[in-house]
């Protein structure tokens, strides 16, 4: 085989291992956006940060001010939830919020989970679950 | 002109094969799923799928065990699928020998340099356009760096996160080698230089455990980029400045085998009845945008726009075999990626899926038709 055919089959393979493996394989991408069974319902889950300050104020923590999109920062936090580190990842998010904003300091970070169902039936029928999974306290402070 | 031929057995030899490897799944590898759920499988198997699959541990969790038995399933059919497929090419080509000139006549037919010369630009151009902000971007997942988490290549070559010095450093040769491309200056360096730090730095974003698609068919083509400039500079010697034109054709095939395969994987998961108006719907309702929520009052809307997506999508492949059908398939793959912005709200206007359609535009012909009528052949 020469260079030419070697390099059409290799990218060829290439673009099918992650289309038989069902697993993005960087630099090549598994095309499985929208492709899921059909479901009766529509279920999302969302995570939110929430910090207290010394009066007791809550407030609510955008991904944003450390530079993550809303996306981006679920993709994260819906990881360490499901690996059971929460307490890593809060630990992580405020020690990233201290180092960028120094001046401002929370007392308390806690994690919630929101579930939101709506039954394609019956749409107005929306249920939400919003759960406390985890609070931390940094020692600092 | 003589062509080796591979002998008959050898087709039924490695048909055999994988039919064994197939009813070896079914009769026995199948229910090692179940125990690597369990965590009861070997050691060497449960590795296995931590390498692998490192999601499954976090999967697990939200899915039954019915989910990834699914999946050992389809991986093994999909296997099966693309090896006989490609067996029977393998044959088709070569004892049919129409077909194999037919093949042999799509990738050896060469382009001019002039096109060849204006592939590169675009493609210096595209990057330009859709990376200016990396740096800026990239400087922000720095402070993250505790979320740092290397995906498999990154892993495996033990990459860290760049310090803020080196990130300035990789992103200023990043710019150079594009300017220089863009400048036909020095084009297979400066084409090296470009790709190899393109996927680098994209790869860096995708270590925070969000593996995005917006520049996958780009990636693609600008693994190519190297050889097409490789012939272009070698074709410049050339009196007739004629340049291989393989590899802007494979170009060309990787975008449309990428649409190829996100319809057939809508095929093989949701089945015929992913085209129903119920499923889409369910997407419509898990991206909400205001045109989204009006087309899925719709039944109509429902059934037409999936069902146009998924032909758009697994025709795309046929503009390979009759290019006409481009003046149909590239202005249909601009309402597709502005219908899914639209409705879905996801991507953006200009996004790099239709950007990469300017590969398949002949710019010789475009010259050729400026040209006046008098200095024609």
């Amino acid at each position: 085989m020469n260079f030419k055919n070697t390099t059409i089959w290799t990218m060829f393979f290439c673009m099918c291992i992650p289309f038989i493996m069902l697993n993005n394989l960087y630099p090549f991408w598994r095309f499985g956006m929208f492709a899921e069974p059909v479901k009766t319902q529509v279920q999302t889950e969302q995570f939110r940060v929430y910090c207290k300050d010394a009066q007791g104020k809550t407030h609510y923590f955008s991904p944003q001010s450390i530079g993550f999109d809303k996306n981006q920062f679920l993709y994260i936090a819906r990881n360490y939830y499901y690996k059971s580190q929460t307490v890593f990842f809060l630990k992580a998010l405020s020690s990233i919020y201290f180092r960028q904003s120094p001046r401002l300091e929370f007392k308390t970070w806690q994690l919630y989970k929101i579930v939101v169902i709506k039954k394609l039936n019956n749409l107005r029928q929306v249920s939400k679950d919003s759960s406390l999974v985890e609070t931390y306290t940094p020692d600092a402070l | 002109m003589h062509y080796n031929k591979t002998p008959l057995y050898i087709y039924w030899v490695v048909a055999l094969l994988l039919s064994t490897l197939l009813l070896a799944y079914w009769l026995e590898w199948r229910h090692w799923v179940t125990l690597a759920y369990q965590q009861q499988a070997p050691d060497w198997f449960q590795t296995l799928i931590q390498r692998i699959y490192p999601r499954f541990g976090v999967e697990k969790q939200r899915f039954p065990l019915e989910f990834f038995i699914d999946k050992a399933d389809q991986v093994v059919g999909r296997f099966a699928f693309i090896s006989l497929g490609s067996l029977s090419f393998i044959y088709l080509y070569q004892y049919k020998v129409g077909l194999r000139q037919k093949i042999q006549h799509y990738w050896n037919r060469p382009t001019t340099a002039y096109n060849a010369q204006r592939q590169l630009q675009v493609f210096a151009g595209v990057l330009f356009l859709f990376t200016w902000d990396w740096y800026s971007y990239l400087s922000g997942l720095g402070n993250a760096t505790a979320f740092y988490t290397p995906t498999f290549p990154y892993r495996l070559l033990h990459l860290p996160f760049p310090s803020p010095f080196w990130l300035l450093v990789l992103y200023i040769c990043f710019l150079v080698a594009n300017f220089a491309l863009l400048c036909k200056f020095r084009v297979v360096w400066a084409s090296i230089v470009s790709v190899t730090l393109f996927v680098l730095l994209q790869g860096y974003m995708y270590c925070f455990h969000k593996i995005d698609h917006t520049y996958a068919t780009l990636t693609q083509v600008a693994l190519l980029v190297p050889i097409l400039a490789w012939h272009y500079q070698k074709g410049q010697l050339q009196p007739q400045k004629q340049v291989a034109a393989w590899a802007w054709r494979l170009m060309q095939f990787s975008i449309a085998f990428t649409y190829f395969q996100a319809g057939l994987e809508k095929l093989l998961i949701g089945g015929i009845n992913w085209a129903s108006p119920h499923s889409f719907r369910s997407y419509l309702y898990l991206h909400p945008t205001k045109p989204g929520t009006w087309v899925a009052t719709s039944d109509f809307w429902c059934t037409v726009l999936p069902l146009a997506a998924m032909l758009f999508q697994l025709g795309f492949i046929t503009i390979i075999f009759y290019p006409k059908l481009k003046r149909v398939f590239l202005p249909a793959g601009v309402l597709f990626h502005l219908g899914t912005f639209l409705l879905f709200g996801i991507g953006w206007y200009y996004s790099p899926w239709m950007l990469v359609y300017l590969f398949f535009i002949d710019w010789e012909s475009i010259r050729f038709r400026q040209l006046p009528k008098s200095t024609k052949l």
